[in-house]
């Protein structure tokens, strides 16, 4: 299936890239990250993390869905 | 639907900001406003660039207002993150609380920007003196939950 992934702060910098579309099989977001952390070489792990699957927050075990955009956060550094 | 969380590319106006807010009801307005530094950790800081993830921070910003304005007795709460370059000395975020007394304004202004620091996908890149440059990582120094008075 297809989805994208977004990347910011740190990660977007490990991973070159702001946004990739990706053909993956099914997956859950926690084991996304770890086939992404392994392929871009990321430093963080994933419970440093916080995602978002289709811009709503989640959490590791929720299932990848065909067109999905997943995001992929840094801690927080806002104020 | 009332916006009260907002993401800025300019400067932010905080007067323009606090004028939304006053209501006759109200007994005292309480700020709080996060500037650039030029400094951190020992380093000169140049430049620092705000990066949001905009439509999941529109809606945490506008859920922790919720949160805020639910947990203490206050009347009405708005806040601001600017977003692009900024210098030291540019306001970088702006929180207003106004209450039927001063005690839960304060309150809720402190509890309300430790949770868009926390919680807001927001991220803060600083460019040094010195040439170097980082994304801040605030579970690396120390700085998440700043509970030092000097601080």
């Amino acid at each position: 299936m297809k989805i994208t992934v977004l990347y910011f702060g740190q990660l977007k910098e490990e991973a070159g890239t702001a946004s990739e579309s990706l053909e993956i099989d099914a997956s859950t977001v926690a084991r996304l990250y770890d086939q992404l952390k392994e392929r871009h070489d990321l430093t963080m792990p994933f419970d440093n993390l916080r995602a978002a699957r289709n811009e709503i927050f989640c959490k590791g075990t929720e299932t990848v869905r065909p067109d999905d955009v997943i995001a992929f956060m840094p801690p927080m550094s806002g104020g | 639907m009332i916006i009260r969380f907002s993401l800025s590319e300019d400067s932010i106006d905080p007067l323009a900001l606090r004028q939304a807010l006053p209501r006759l009801d109200a007994g005292g307005y309480c700020s709080f406003e996060g500037w650039a530094r030029d400094n951190n950790l020992g380093k000169t800081v140049t430049q620092l660039t705000y990066e949001a993830y905009v439509p999941l921070a529109l809606k945490q910003g506008e859920a922790v207002i919720r949160e805020t304005l639910g947990r203490f007795e206050i009347l009405d709460a708005s806040a601001c993150h600017r977003t692009g370059t900024l210098s030291p000395g540019d306001l970088a975020v702006w929180i207003g609380v106004c209450a039927p007394h001063r005690a839960a304004a304060f309150e809720a202004c402190r509890y309300l920007i430790d949770r868009i620091k926390e919680t807001v996908p927001i991220w803060k890149f600083e460019a040094y003196s010195d040439g170097t440059n980082e994304w801040l990582d605030p579970t690396n120094c120390g700085c998440a939950k700043n509970t030092n008075p000097k601080g």
